[in-house]
């Protein structure tokens, strides 16, 4: 494979909820995004944040092959998506775990899916979750781990079968804030550390320019990209770094165009 | 900032916390002891209540038979080993019409629940012979199938085969889509998404579904055995005795039969219960 092939290409990406019925009670169609063009480049780590209802999920859902766009291209490594790919890692809103499994067997889900449990395998998860901060919790069940635990393991369950592309959907939304400033840390450290592609979907700004190389800016609904924004800083991100001027005025630039797009569609 | 937090540090004398006292209540004898005395109490007192008014009245023992001559009866040799004997006749009959009906409505389930076409042709039909009261059809399947043991557990295995079917197809449309959504992203075919997702989800409504089962094939047991005179078991036991009017002897097998549903729909599911344990935890 060349290496100048993007990790995901969306050419003129438009999606529609086809609507259902008759007179008053019909449910009219929905057009969740439309024009989205978007590529990602090998090790990249993008966000896409925009309001609420704006077809964030709705785009992810498209590259992971689990919605089919009404037009327009999804490419990954080149190619188009026809269905899930094996080679791309998700991770959700709720970590679903499987609460029959433990964390470990959890973890080795998609592995054994794939039909690939190995040695190998079971220690790469094992060095997933020591980095995630798990070790030790192998054979624990879903339930005896707190909510920000539940979800490191979803990560560690989405990098588990060594994938080239990390897609993750608001994976920290259901957590404190605390927690979910402490998870972004680790989430840039096991991006770092495993050299991933990844493509955050996520409506926290901060969290956006936190963790990423790019941040890419979505309309309301029907979401398009208004902005790309590119923080500048080294790909190694602290909490310190949050308190930065530099990390305010990028914040910033996202929050004023989220709000622009906001104010123009109001208007 | 907050300076009113801020409270000096003070010399607090460490002190062990408390050790939680034990009582004889919360050891595991004193658990069960607890759990079991006060409906044992109750229960002892209504039947000396009983016993009293029989006596105190002069209650013909035809019409309620007195405690003791139960207790008369179900230590008596003779009660003991025609009951032992028609026991296990009624129990064989239940636990092949369970397995067998159970068996074919759990897979049934399933299959109307993995195949649209099969759930959209069939599910009239299972809800029509649901309605209907199946005791109905006892003398229909005596006709058929003779007086034996085969009409038995056949009536036993109608009767459980209903619920599990309706149990199983509705514990399988409960799968969690989240669940589903998650393993078809990463690329799960059906085969795997049935066995991997829905099957382990729907365990706890299966297990729900087979213990309702379980309590109907013994019903069918039982009405299989009054329609057929030769099929033995308790329900037989049950029309000799009132032929004779031994109403003593009938209360003492209606006792037996109790103590025969307690202990295969309460005991024996707490033990499949304990067994499929970890399928009943919920989490996200």
């Amino acid at each position: 494979m060349s290496t100048e092939e993007h990790a995901v290409e969306l050419a003129g990406l438009r999606h529609v909820f086809a609507g259902r019925g008759r007179g008053r009670r019909a449910v009219r169609d929905v057009e969740a995004v439309k024009d989205v063009d978007l590529t990602v480049e090998p090790g990249e780590f993008v966000s896409i944040v925009g309001p609420s209802g704006c077809g964030k999920s709705t785009i992810l859902k498209m590259i992971a092959g689990l919605l089919r766009p009404t037009e327009g291209s999804v490419r990954v490594w080149g190619e188009p998506v026809t269905g899930p790919r094996r080679d791309i890692g998700i991770a959700l809103q709720d970590a679903t775990l499987l609460p029959w499994r433990d964390v470990m067997s959890n973890c080795l889900f998609p592995v054994e899916l794939h039909g690939k449990v190995t040695g190998a395998a079971r220690e790469r998860v094992s060095g997933l979750l020591e980095r995630a901060g798990l070790a030790g919790f192998e054979s624990r069940r879903p339930k005896e781990l707190s909510g920000g635990m539940r979800q490191r393991v979803a990560i560690c369950r989405a990098l588990a079968d060594d994938p080239r592309l990390l897609l993750l959907d608001e994976p920290f939304g259901s957590l404190d804030a605390l927690t979910r400033e402490q998870m972004n840390i680790d989430l840039n450290r096991i991006w770092r550390e495993t050299e991933k592609t990844a493509l955050l979907i996520t409506h926290g700004i901060d969290e956006a320019v936190l963790l990423s190389t790019r941040v890419v800016v979505l309309s309301e609904r029907p979401g398009t990209v208004v902005e790309v924004v590119t923080p500048p800083f080294p790909k190694e991100r602290t909490k310190e770094l949050m308190s930065t001027p530099e990390f305010a005025e990028v914040s910033g630039q996202v929050r004023d165009r989220l709000f622009a797009s906001d104010v123009k569609v109001g208007g | 900032m907050n300076k009113v937090t801020e409270a000096p540090e003070r010399r607090v004398p460490r002190r062990e916390p408390p050790a939680p006292r034990r009582s004889f209540r919360s050891g595991p004898l004193g658990k069960a002891a607890f759990l079991l005395l006060p409906p044992l109490a109750v229960g002892l007192a209504g039947v000396l209540l009983i016993q009293l008014v029989i006596s105190r009245f002069e209650i013909s023992g035809v019409v309620i038979p007195a405690p003791t001559d139960i207790f008369a009866v179900m230590r008596s040799d003779i009660f003991l080993e025609q009951v032992g004997q028609s026991t296990w006749e009624t129990w064989k009959a239940t636990l092949i019409g369970f397995v067998l009906g159970a068996g074919s409505g759990v897979l049934l389930g399933m299959l109307m629940a993995e195949s649209r076409i099969v759930r959209f042709v069939l599910y009239p039909y299972v809800v029509a012979f649901q309605s209907l009261p199946k005791i109905a059809l006892a003398p229909v399947c005596a006709l058929w199938l003779g007086f034996g043991l085969t009409m038995k557990f056949s009536f036993a295995a109608m009767l459980a085969f209903f619920p599990a079917v309706i149990a199983t197809l509705a514990a399988f449309s409960t799968v969690a889509e989240s669940r589903l959504e998650m393993a078809t992203a990463f690329d799960a075919n059906r085969r795997q998404r049935f066995v991997r997702i829905s099957l382990p989800s729907a365990v706890p409504g299966i297990v729900s579904g087979l213990e309702i089962s379980m309590a109907f094939a013994l019903i069918g047991a039982i009405v299989g055995e009054f329609v057929a005179p030769s099929a033995g078991g308790l329900g037989q036991l049950l029309l000799t005795y009132s032929e004779a009017i031994n109403v003593a002897a009938e209360f003492s097998v209606l006792v037996v039969l109790m103590l025969l549903g307690v202990l295969q729909n309460k005991i024996l599911f707490s033990v499949i219960r304990a067994g499929t344990e970890r399928f009943f935890e919920s989490s996200r």
